[in-house]
């Protein structure tokens, strides 16, 4: 498929289902009653349930979902592995600790800005890690085994910290940080995540040649005129920044990173900067679909949408690493 | 465009593997690098590329090479690493056309000037006709012909190539050594390494022979690649006979000792 | 967060939630696994069964004649109870929940007395006459120590506006006070029927907001409370039984009068708390947002819920005047 058909399919299908998120609650408005009221404001229920609960979930779903896909894409070209995955290198999870620690501990009192705060500084905490040990030895290996070291670590603090706070609710909410949701978040976290993931989303844009050229391995790569470790700073900082403001303020979401970028890749010529556009909006087409999903299928007793990303993803992952041992992508 | 080592010294995780090699490179020639397993050919030509810290000079032209923008060496020499990785299942098309990427703005698109220059590295190669074919699917004598290509394709002054021939067929080793010999004719400088005694000194201007990190001997393969040269840095006997073409050379057993 | 229903389905079951009624101090995670049989493993079990042997002997059932010496409290709503009704020294220890003040009315003088854990060794180390608990919430414990020859009381936590009277009477009897129970028991009865006796129309509606978007429907004690209040309970009209999610969207479609939401954050944020805070019920021009209640003044159902049904009467009679007789 010529790339600018592509992208605009995954513009067309992520804009279905962004309307089809903001079609979608217990509360059911009418079609004409939705649209006057997401662009009406005053104190109508319809316009409050629009802008204020219907329109930040929309908007999370998309942004969230761009930035996972992105992410999985420029991950799997950097590492050049196609079971790469914004968890791997362990920044989701040390994100959703650092949120944790920041938030339970009460250290911030009880301000939304804490999840942020605490993600950046959890996912940055990890990329500085990850850093001192790819600047001795670059190699990816190195990259992904520390990062599944640091996604169990962050996830037994994790757990650790929700075990110890006071409070009787937190506990639970262990659920919430490792299968995500996008329920009840406001206008808030949407202005709190949204530039965080756009300034991710730039510096993964800036290292798209240097992906393309790490096709043929970091040596060729260098002989290409890619600079590795300033590649290496702008991927970790970007899916860094993208991936810990999503976590934020939405726990942590699985495997869209990884299931975008394979069901993408055979309509692309395969190149890795070609596949970042597209893995991103199917990224968010597939987020929204799943979030519409998760409101339609148990409208009650609503499912994490991370528990439906997690069904869809893990089993993918798996026929990933049967696949994977005999093919090349 | 001349290339000018002079005292060059190479350590890899505090262990010396080179020690003052100094070699040039001029243009218009190709230059073998020879000597056995481990004696540092590989090192040297990463040094050469960039990938690894040396300290001595290295000079390209007027240019202190280790002091170039990486963007600016890669126009001015192209590196084929001995490792042939490929990864993900581009077109050979594709692939190559990485090649042209030093010369691409960001995110611009191949121009006509570069799809040209992708063509003819491709005919150089001889994998034309593979064009179109996903790289990953090739045979590995294929691949490395292609992975050749795109380092062509980079259309530098100098080109460093590191075992491009291992693993041809012997009709390929001489396509591979003959478009070596073609761009040379371009008024390139080519320094590649191999292990084929034979297909050194009948393709190569020049040879140099690294023993243990150390220049061992450095002339033209009539001079250098003698019975004695041959028994003392890479421990074997050698037939070596000759044609109009240049020296045969076929190792036929170890000197006394072994290998050293 | 624990995202819609997932602490408060459990509520009355698992003994980390702070569902009203239903607080017994939780045991100690992994210490204590809820629900299931044959609790104790390794050299717990050992120990357990070694004490069990000594016990067996000297342990007799207390006598029911006498008030019993030594009382211990496992849960935070017997606590209520036993610590407004017990004499001197009879208590011997209540629930560390009884120390919390958004669950407590009585926290500080809970501060005189020792605190347990709920668990089962707790008990043993005691050795009380009577235990209180709570139904269900420690089911394994209330059984091991039925087993273990203790007389355990189990108090329903199910409770309403109905059941306080009577449980304080019950309570009395146990603990050998009757007097004190019945006076408490008739202060209560008399206060709310002074203020039921003020009940006029219009009812405004109210909801009872908890954390992760969880509301107080029918059955609860908040119930009756709001009811007693004279408001109309939102969640009960639209059919929520007990606790239950009731989400963001219908609250403002349905705009009640009055949402009551958790006041303070405790000990510990948690993100739950942030549902009944979300921007989307601030926006409701008419609806007013807040505590309402005194802190911790019906999370059991006890004397000092007659508090929380005054202070909701007193809104109500602010924001919605009854109407003057025809």
């Amino acid at each position: 498929m010529k790339p600018l058909a592509l992208n605009l399919a995954l513009a067309l299908l992520a804009l279905a289902l962004f309307l089809a998120s903001l079609a979608v609650g217990p509360a059911e408005l009418g079609l004409s009653e939705s649209v006057r009221g997401l662009f009406a404001g005053g104190g109508e229920a319809a316009s409050i349930i629009m802008r204020e609960i219907r329109l930040p979930r929309a908007l999370l779903g998309l942004g969230i979902g761009f930035t996972l896909g992105m992410a999985g894409a420029v991950l799997q070209g950097f590492l050049r592995n196609p079971l790469a995955e914004p968890g791997i290198i362990g920044v989701s999870a040390m994100a959703a600790f650092g949120a944790v620690a920041v938030f339970y501990s009460g250290l911030a009192g009880a301000a939304l800005y804490a999840l942020p705060a605490g993600a950046l500084a959890g996912a940055l905490a990890a990329v500085l890690i990850l850093m001192a040990l790819a600047a001795r030895n670059g190699s990816t290996l190195t990259l992904i085994l520390a990062g599944v070291a640091l996604s169990s670590l962050a996830g037994a603090l994790t757990a650790l910290v929700l075990n110890l706070s006071p409070n009787p609710f937190a506990s639970y909410e262990i659920i919430f940080w490792l299968l995500g949701s996008l329920k009840d978040r406001s206008i808030e976290h949407v202005w709190l995540a949204l530039p965080l993931m756009a300034a991710g989303w730039l510096l993964i844009a800036l290292s798209a040649r240097a992906i393309d050229a790490l096709s043929l391995g970091e040596e060729a790569a260098a002989s290409l005129g890619i600079h590795l470790a300033r590649t290496r700073f702008l991927i970790v900082a970007g899916v860094a920044l993208g991936v810990g403001a999503a976590t934020a303020v939405a726990g942590t979401i699985g495997f869209v990173g990884l299931v975008v970028p394979h069901l993408v890749r055979p309509l692309t010529t395969r190149m890795p900067s070609r596949l970042l556009l597209p893995a991103g909006l199917g990224g968010a087409a597939l987020l929204l679909a799943a979030d519409v999903a998760v409101r339609l299928v148990l409208p009650a007793g609503e499912l994490n949408v991370g528990v439906l990303t997690a069904l869809i993803g893990a089993p993918f992952f798996l026929w990933l690493v049967v696949r994977a041992r005999r093919e090349v992508f | 465009m001349r290339l000018a080592i002079e005292n060059l010294d190479v350590s890899l995780s505090g262990r010396p593997v080179l020690h003052g090699v100094g070699l040039t490179l001029e243009p218009g020639e190709v230059v073998g690098l020879l000597g056995p397993n481990g004696a540092g050919k590989s090192t040297l030509m990463r040094a050469l590329a960039g990938q690894i810290a040396a300290s001595g000079t290295m000079r390209l032209g007027k240019d202190d090479l280790a002091a170039l923008p990486p963007t600016v060496r890669a126009r001015l020499l192209a590196y084929l690493p001995q490792s042939r990785i490929i990864g993900w299942r581009l077109t050979v098309g594709d692939l190559v056309g990485l090649g042209r990427l030093p010369w691409r703005g960001f995110g611009a698109r191949l121009r006509p000037h570069d799809t040209e220059i992708v063509s003819r590295a491709l005919e150089l190669m001889d994998v034309a006709h593979l064009a179109h074919r996903p790289a990953t699917e090739l045979s590995g004598g294929e691949q490395a012909r292609v992975l050749a290509a795109r380092a062509v394709a980079q259309d530098t002054p100098v080109l460093i190539a590191d075992e491009p021939a291992s693993g041809l067929d012997p009709a390929h080793q001489i396509t591979m050594m003959r478009a070596l010999a073609r761009l040379a004719g371009e008024d390139r400088a080519i320094l590649v390494s191999l292990h084929d005694l034979t297909l050194a000194a009948r393709w190569c201007d020049r040879v140099v022979m690294l023993k243990d990190g150390r220049l061992a001997a450095e002339g033209p393969p009539e001079a250098v690649m003698t019975a004695g040269n041959l028994a003392s840095i890479y421990g074997v006997a050698a037939h070596i006979t000759r044609d109009e073409g240049g020296l045969i050379l076929a190792p036929t057993g170890l000197t006394e000792g072994g290998a050293p | 967060m624990s995202e819609r229903g997932t602490p408060l389905k459990t509520a009355q079951s698992l003994d980390r939630a702070p569902s009203c009624q239903a607080i017994t101090p939780p045991p100690k995670r992994g210490r204590w696994p809820a629900g299931r049989k044959g609790v104790f493993h390794g050299r717990k079990r050992a120990s357990l069964l070694f004490s069990l042997l000594l016990a067996g002997a000297a342990l007799a059932l207390p006598a029911h004649a006498e008030p019993p010496a030594r009382v211990m409290s496992l849960n935070v709503c017997t606590d209520q109870l036993a610590m407004a009704l017990a004499a001197p020294g009879q208590l011997v220890s209540v629930s560390f929940l009884a120390r919390d003040p958004d669950l407590s009315p009585l926290h500080r003088e809970a501060e005189r007395y020792p605190v347990n854990r709920g668990m089962a060794e707790d008990v043993f180390l005691a050795r009380p006459d009577l235990v209180l608990t709570g139904t269900y919430t420690l089911h394994n414990t209330t059984q091991l120590l039925k087993r273990l020859g203790f007389r355990v009381e189990e108090f329903s936590f199910v409770q309403t506006l109905d059941t306080i009277p009577r449980d304080i009477r019950r309570m009395g009897a146990l603990l050998g006070r009757e007097g004190e129970a019945e006076a408490m028991a008739a202060d209560f009865e008399a206060g709310l029927a002074e203020v039921e006796a003020d009940s006029c129309e219009p009812r405004p509606t109210a909801l009872a907001y908890e954390q992760n978007g969880v509301a107080l429907g029918k059955g609860t004690l908040a119930d009756t409370v709001l009811t007693a209040a004279g408001f109309r309970n939102l969640a009960t009209e639209e059919g929520v039984e007990g606790m239950a999610p009731f989400p963001l969207e219908l609250v403002v479609e349905k705009k009640p009068d009055i949402v009551i939401v958790p006041g303070g954050d405790g000990d510990a944020p948690s993100l739950g708390a942030f549902v009944p805070r979300h921007p989307a019920l601030r926006a409701l021009p008419a609806t007013r947002i807040g505590a309402f209640v005194p802190r911790g003044s019906w999370s059991c159902g006890g004397p000092a819920v007659l508090e929380a049904v005054k202070a909701l009467h007193a809104l109500r009679r602010e924001i919605a005047p009854c109407r003057k007789a025809p």
